[in-house]
């Protein structure tokens, strides 16, 4: 009780003092009422240091040869190949992370981005979010190592003209051509094989208006497709871990 | 050829009603291709370079909207 009320003889005498110092110099007041009103408005950003790893994030429709209509969001691939082109010249940039939400698209530019991402020579690692359907699933593989969240989903079906009924062969034929071109390329980049995956292209008891599988999260682990299932802090990890294996001089794979 | 998870007459809506006028303005090392999408301001459609690096740009990703002032003419 004594050391409290001591304590307050102590605070007291300084706590008048400073109540007087803002009552005799109003003008330095309105100076700090000023710079505040100054500051108003103005985001603090944290510092941060300059990321050595880039990411690039295919959402939407993968854009070909054809311009889609502006209700579609879409991912140009004009502009990712040239963005992948400077992911491996600079040499600041170790490392990339490819973010997948897509809904498929072009098959030709969807193909023309994988194989880009796969013979790129710096550690890349993919994660599969929301979705990474049809086109989205060569995309997801072509990293040096692919994620996909629990919750994520890829749909695997085959590839066709919808709504045509294939009058010619030959348009058969092409179109069995570009299916293996997929199929060769998934096979290649994953631990699938191409009887699962041919498997799950044309399973009949999944899909109610198309044959295909949906795959939610841990199915596309299981079936071999991607590698683990994570989100971002494992995937920022593998990629770290990628980045630090090739500086030391080892091979990634 | 599209392969997607999305029913083609969905993807395809509004191609008829888009016609977007295209104007190429020159940029650093290359071209960028801009749609006009009022007064003074326009949508980075797509950009043309030879320098990779220039692909990096925040200001050149495609759907960016530029503010730009017209020259008076003299």
């Amino acid at each position: 009780m004594r050391q409290l009320s001591r304590r307050r003889q102590r605070l007291q005498p300084k706590r008048t003092q400073s109540v007087n110092e803002k009552l005799d110099t109003p003008p330095q007041k309105e100076e700090n009422v000023l710079q505040n009103i100054q500051e108003l408005g103005q985001n603090i950003i944290p510092q941060q240091l300059e990321s050595s790893i880039h990411s690039i994030s295919i959402i939407g429709q993968v854009e070909g040869h054809l311009i889609l209509p502006p209700q579609n969001k879409t991912t140009k691939y004009e502009h990712v190949i040239p963005q992948l082109v400077a992911i491996e010249q600079n040499a600041k940039i170790k490392g990339l992370l490819v973010l997948l939400n897509t809904v498929g698209g072009d098959v030709e530019a969807g193909l023309a981005i994988a194989e880009m991402i796969a013979t790129l020579s710096k550690p890349t690692v993919s994660l599969v979010l929301g979705g990474g359907h049809s086109i989205g699933v060569p995309i997801a593989v072509s990293a040096n190592y692919s994620f996909i969240t629990e919750t994520a989903t890829m749909t695997i079906h085959p590839i066709r003209l919808t709504g045509l009924v294939i009058g010619v062969p030959q348009t058969y034929e092409y179109l069995d051509k570009m299916q293996d071109r997929v199929i060769k390329f998934v096979t290649k980049y994953s631990r699938v094989t191409e009887d699962k995956f041919r498997q799950l292209m044309f399973c009949t008891d999944q899909l109610a208006r198309d044959i295909g599988t949906v795959m939610v999260g841990k199915d596309a682990v299981d079936d071999g497709l991607i590698r683990e299932v994570g989100g971002l802090s494992e995937a920022l990890r593998k990629l770290q871990e990628l980045v630090d294996e090739q500086e030391a001089g080892r091979v990634v794979h | 050829m599209l392969w997607t998870i999305v029913p083609l007459n969905i993807v395809m809506d509004g191609s008829d009603l888009h016609q977007p006028t295209y104007t190429e303005i020159p940029w650093k090392s290359g071209i960028l291709l801009v749609e006009e999408t009022g007064q003074n301001t326009a949508r980075v459609v797509r950009l043309l370079s030879t320098d990779p690096a220039d692909y990096l740009e925040p200001a050149t990703q495609p759907g960016k909207i530029l503010e730009y002032s017209k020259k008076k003419p003299v």
